[in-house]
């Protein structure tokens, strides 16, 4: 057991490596894919996110101004937010708590005039809502 | 076969995977091992009718927690080849640094759990302490600790900036030391070789005849690796398969173990060399109708991809040969003669991953 014996004066030497959860939540690193958030202000209901997501979590209606997320189904995959043509949605740096009841964000998406040209990838998009509204 | 039958699993104590074996034991020795598979079946083959292709990374990467990456990479590699897109060198070279830190990680929680089988816990913890490192560094580079969704069709969705990349050899380096540190007491501790050398032989010929993959192949004296065909960017990172020759548990820890080593190497090497540039290629459009098998490595072995597409968004077949699928036949002729208690350590040295097995 020498060999061992090294290894854990070592470790009794050193500050522990368990992280004292809960009385000090942790915070995760730059970049990780936590909570999805969605900017009603930005949002333009083009259902994109929900024809990219995998686990089909996302719900988008134009019809009813509403967008539909259901955090319990989604794996956080990120890949709504790649493909969100105006950057309404991004990944907080937080990840879900325990849930004692069957969650659901829904958010009043109010409808938008069209955006004069001002980028590139807004601007397709707010003239094909225009023309199917 | 006249004999007491006795259930190993699925769910067990020190098996990490519910893997069924019927032992058939007479007098405390196993006599015949009959394996049944589909306890964790979850049909996810079935499921490109319903996703379409871009959606279906998601879901084949969720086949295996540990090996979860790879099952990433070889999909987007060939559906890459399908579609007829190439990415960027700096994408190839991300994707080697990603896999064989998943590699690492995966090494290091089989050692964790070998040591466990053999009652060896502080070991077993002190492995998993050393891996939390490469979990660190997967939650600061890719987004996520254990499913980390880089590899999409045209390249990698993350890139590794100059600080990161030092950070992450700056840990990898202490990694080292500390794996380093535990040789002594994983394989050269007289109680640890007293429960696997000599046990669960498995001859080279037995090897290459059953179809063995990975380290179990490895460990009998077969220098066959997936990374030598040189996907990706292994050729020029340069890379040669550890062998070992006893054929028993130990020689197939000995090979895990020295993988690890070669692996924090040949991540060291990947961020040396990586290039400057995109990481990814936009893939437009669908892909063309068509069929394709490809290749690559896995921790636990060979991993093949069947792939065919009818020129939709949906796959018309997706099929998925995992390693341990391959392994589990030389387990059933490794386990004849052993005694009772000898068998989980050697049912672990083929490291199962039975959650790919069964999908």
């Amino acid at each position: 057991m020498a060999g061992m014996t090294k290894i854990i004066l070592g470790n009794l030497a050193s500050k522990p490596a368990t992280r004292p959860h809960p009385f000090e939540p942790h915070q995760p690193m730059e970049g990780y894919r936590g909570e999805l958030i969605n900017d009603p202000a930005v949002c333009i209901l083009c259902g994109m996110c929900q024809r990219t997501c995998p686990s089909a979590c996302l719900q988008v209606s134009k019809a009813e101004e509403s967008w539909r997320w259901h955090p319990l189904e989604c794996v956080f995959c990120g890949n709504c937010v790649e493909v969100c043509p105006v950057d309404s949605l991004s990944m907080k740096r937080s990840y879900l708590p325990v849930q004692r009841q069957r969650l659901e964000v829904e958010l009043h998406v109010p409808k938008k005039a069209p955006k004069k040209k001002t980028s590139k990838t807004a601007q397709p998009e707010a003239d094909k809502t225009e023309a199917e509204a | 076969m006249a004999g007491t039958v006795i259930p190993f699993g699925p769910q067990h104590p020190v098996l990490p995977e519910p893997l069924q074996l019927k032992l058939v034991v007479k007098d405390e020795i196993v006599e015949e091992a009959v394996p049944q598979m589909g306890y964790v079946h979850r049909g996810l083959e079935a499921l490109v009718k319903v996703k379409d292709f871009k959606q279906m990374t998601q879901v084949v990467e969720r086949i295996c927690g540990i090996c979860s990456s790879i099952h990433g990479l070889t999909y987007c590699l060939a559906l890459e080849e399908l579609m007829g897109v190439q990415p960027p060198p700096r994408a190839d070279y991300l994707r080697v640094a990603w896999s064989e830190l998943h590699r690492v990680h995966s090494h290091l929680l089989w050692l964790g759990l070998f040591a466990d089988a053999l009652g060896f816990e502080s070991l077993f913890m002190q492995y998993w302490r050393i891996r939390e490192k490469v979990m660190d560094i997967m939650e600061a580079t890719a987004g996520n600790r254990v499913i980390i969704s880089v590899n999409v069709i045209g390249g990698t969705r993350r890139d590794i900036d100059e600080a990161q990349r030092k950070w992450v050899l700056g840990l990898l380096d202490e990694m080292e030391r500390e794996v380093k540190a535990t040789e002594r007491a994983l394989l050269h501790d007289y109680a640890v070789k007293r429960r696997t050398v000599g046990k669960g032989v498995l001859t080279r010929e037995q090897a290459y005849d059953l179809g063995a993959a990975g380290p179990t192949l490895r460990g009998s004296g077969v220098a066959q690796d997936m990374r030598q065909l040189g996907f990706c960017a292994y050729k020029e990172v340069g890379f040669e398969p550890v062998v070992e020759h006893d054929g028993d548990s130990w020689a197939r820890a000995k090979v895990r173990y020295r993988e690890t080593l070669q692996s924090i190497e040949l991540v060291r090497r990947a961020l040396a060399g990586l290039p400057a540039g995109e990481t990814m290629v936009k893939a437009k459009g669908k892909p063309p109708a068509g069929e394709l098998v490809v290749r690559s490595e896995q921790p636990r072995g060979e991993l093949l991809y069947y792939v065919k597409t009818d020129g939709s968004k949906n796959l018309e077949r997706l099929r998925v040969r995992t390693p341990t699928f391959a392994n589990v036949p030389p387990l059933v002729v490794m386990l004849p003669g052993l005694e009772l208690a000898d068998v989980p350590v050697v049912v672990l040295s083929i490291d199962p991953c039975v959650s790919c097995t069964e999908r």
